[in-house]
Parts: structure tokens; C-alpha cells; sequence
């Protein structure tokens, strides 16, 4: 056997060698990086815990006649609130942030996890059945992100 | 063309208010109720589009009233909620343009099983989901009823139904205006309970003009 060949052989057995200890050691590498970000609470700075969403809805309600905005606004969050529960209420934020009386729609403001946009429409399709609001029916038009999209589509119109 | 296939309402002013404030275009009434209304007053409604009414009976069967069900048949849009086993197979052979209600009273009976038995059907059958029966289960103060179930249950027949392609209806059935379910708020329950913007559509809107044509041409 020539050195050349000797050399070659030689560098194909460390290869696998160092393959089959990485292969061997990857996990326990991966547990103890895992913890050190555990350990350094590196994890709350790289990802959340929960994702906060905040959408805007359209919604028009087919019997209000109120001209107060607070009493309005009120009415509608102690509905939309009453149906959501006290586990719901902390991880939900509802305001209502624009009223516009002549078309009777209004802009509502969700903040918190994606599910408290679901239960919010939910909410109000259903709160009419439990006479809430006065039997008002309220019809949510358009979800949105953006609230001057809506602003400009529905209220201005 | 959206649709509501099913109004439970018995005053004239509710349906006339309904046709104002909702964007059905296929609105079912109880034939006795557009009879007391009479074809003119709601053709003359001030309303922005055309809008079909279609006559409509509902009728919760068993072993000895399955026939009249049946017999109703050529004349409205029969619904016919099953309240046994042998009913609902009945309901599922014969040869007749009919939905079989699901409704919290006979969604035992109208599950999976009746599903492969409405597949072989002659004619195409249809599912009628009443909502507003099952919605207003939540509000039951008894502690007994198990919404969850029954809502599972529900959308997992409506779920293979789409699958086997059944049709599925969606109606309100909501007895009175203070009461009901628009459009909007049926496509978000069925938003809610899981659907895709396609199966909703298919509910809402493709599936009721399919049995609205299929009941004009028997």
C-alpha cells in the first residue's frame, strides 16, 4: 500500500468516525443548548409566549337610537363582555371606537389572541337572541387590520 | 345568491322586516304563513333585489306519521326531521326532492350511517341544519344539555356530508324577528364551528339553488 492510498483510507475512517460521534452526541448537545436557553431565559426574548392581535370590526345594529357615545359604548361592551365570561375578559380587550348615528354602523376595536376576534363576531350574532343590547340585532359587516380601510369604505359612505 | 332556506316566523310584519334588513335572496316561509301574507303583499315589498320566497313545511316524523311527510313532498319543500332509526333510512331511499332536518331532536339519528344511505339515494338528498335550535342550546340554563356534543356531532355530520357530496342546507328556523339568524351571522357560526370560505359557500349559497331547481323541475 502506497502513502497516497494510506492517507485517503486514513481520512475516510475519521470522517465516519466524527459523523457517528455527531450523530451520537447531537441530542444531548440540542437538551443542553435547550436549557442553557431555559436557564438564561434567552427563549422570552426570541419568541413570545402569545401572540397579540389587534382587529377592527364593522358592525351595524338595526335598532340603536342612542346619541350618547358613552352610553353606547357601554352598552355594547357589557354585552359583548357578558357573553365572552370573566376567564375570556382578561384575555380580551373590546372598545368601541367610532359610531357614526346616521348609518348606524359602528367600529369596534378587539385587542388580545387571535381566538377573542372569533368569539367577539360570535358574540354579537348571538347576543340578540339572549336580549341583550334590547333585542338589537347587530350585523358584523367587515373585519379588518387596518381601521382607516373601514374608516374610509363604510363610514365615509 | 345567498339564502336562508327556513323562517320560523308567524307574523307578516317579521317577514317583511327580515326581507329589509338581511341579504337573503331565497328566503323559506311555512306555506300557511305566505298564504296569511298573501304572493301580492310580499312581491310588492319595497326591497333593493328579487327575492324568492319558497314554500315551506317542516314536520318531525316517525314509523306511524312518515307518509304524511312524504305526501307533502311535490307540493312545498318538505323538511323532515327523524325522530328514529327506521325513519331516517325511509327518508334516505325514497325517491322524492325532500331535506332531512337536523335539529338538536334528531341529530341522533341523522349521523354518518344516514349519510352513506342518502349517497345511495335515487334521487339527491339534503341536510337542512336548523341553527338556531342548536344555538339557542347555549343559552339553556340546563346543565345537563351537552352543547359541545351536540355541536361536534353536528359539524361532524355536515363535515361528511360536504365530503360525500350531500348537500347541506343552513337555515336560521328562528321563530320570530327578535329571534333570528341573518345571513351573516349563519356564515359566522359555521366560521366558528371550523368551515372553510368554500364550504360556506357551498352551504350558503350553491347548495339551496340546487335544491331550489331540483324541486321545480320533480
Amino acid at each position: 500500500m502506497d502513502v497516497e492510498s494510506f492517507i485517503s483510507w486514513g481520512a475516510l475512517i475519521l470522517s465516519i468516525l466524527s459523523m457517528a460521534i455527531l450523530a451520537f452526541t447531537l441530542p444531548r448537545i440540542h437538551k443542553q443548548v435547550r436549557q442553557l436557553i431555559e436557564e438564561f431565559a434567552i427563549s422570552m426574548l426570541t419568541r413570545r409566549k402569545y401572540r397579540r392581535v389587534k382587529r377592527y370590526i364593522l358592525v351595524k345594529f338595526l335598532c340603536i337610537d342612542e346619541e350618547d357615545y358613552n352610553v353606547l359604548s357601554n352598552r355594547i361592551k357589557s354585552s359583548i363582555y357578558s357573553f365572552l365570561g370573566h376567564m375570556l375578559r382578561h384575555k380580551c380587550s373590546i372598545e368601541v371606537i367610532s359610531y357614526k348615528q346616521a348609518s348606524r354602523r359602528a367600529i369596534i376595536r378587539v385587542r388580545g389572541e387571535a381566538i377573542c376576534v372569533t368569539y367577539t363576531l360570535l358574540a354579537l350574532s348571538m347576543q340578540h337572541l339572549k336580549n341583550e343590547l334590547g333585542s338589537c340585532i347587530a350585523i358584523p359587516i367587515r373585519t379588518s387590520g387596518l381601521i382607516s380601510r373601514l374608516r374610509r369604505k363604510y363610514l365615509k359612505a | 345568491m345567498l339564502s336562508n332556506f327556513y323562517l320560523a316566523y308567524t307574523q307578516c310584519k317579521d317577514v317583511a322586516e327580515y326581507m329589509k334588513i338581511d341579504t337573503a335572496s331565497i328566503i323559506g316561509l311555512e306555506e300557511d304563513v305566505i298564504q296569511n301574507c298573501g304572493y301580492n303583499t310580499l312581491n310588492n315589498l319595497d326591497t333593493a333585489r328579487d327575492i324568492i320566497v319558497v314554500p315551506r313545511r317542516i314536520l318531525h316524523v316517525n314509523g306511524k306519521n312518515i307518509d304524511e311527510c312524504l305526501a307533502l313532498a311535490g307540493k312545498t319543500v318538505v323538511g323532515c326531521a327523524p325522530l328514529d332509526t327506521s325513519s331516517a333510512r325511509r327518508l334516505a331511499k325514497v325517491g322524492k326532492v325532500l331535506t332531512v332536518v337536523l335539529n338538536p331532536k334528531s341529530y341522533r339519528y341523522v349521523n354518518e350511517s344516514q349519510i352513506n344511505f342518502m349517497v345511495q339515494s335515487p334521487k339527491p338528498k339534503y341536510i337542512e341544519v336548523h341553527l338556531y335550535p342548536f344555538v339557542l342550546r347555549i343559552f339553556s340554563e340546563d346543565i345537563n344539555i351537552d352543547v359541545e356534543k351536540e355541536l361536534y356531532l353536528m359539524s361532524n355530520v355536515v363535515e361528511y356530508a360536504l365530503k360525500k357530496d350531500v348537500g347541506v342546507v343552513p337555515s336560521a328556523a328562528g321563530p320570530e324577528l327578535k329571534k333570528t339568524l341573518l345571513v351573516a351571522h349563519m356564515d359566522l357560526i359555521l366560521y366558528a364551528l371550523g368551515f372553510s370560505k368554500r364550504e360556506r359557500r357551498l352551504m350558503l349559497e350553491l347548495y339551496p339553488v340546487d335544491l331550489l331547481r331540483r324541486w321545480l323541475s320533480s
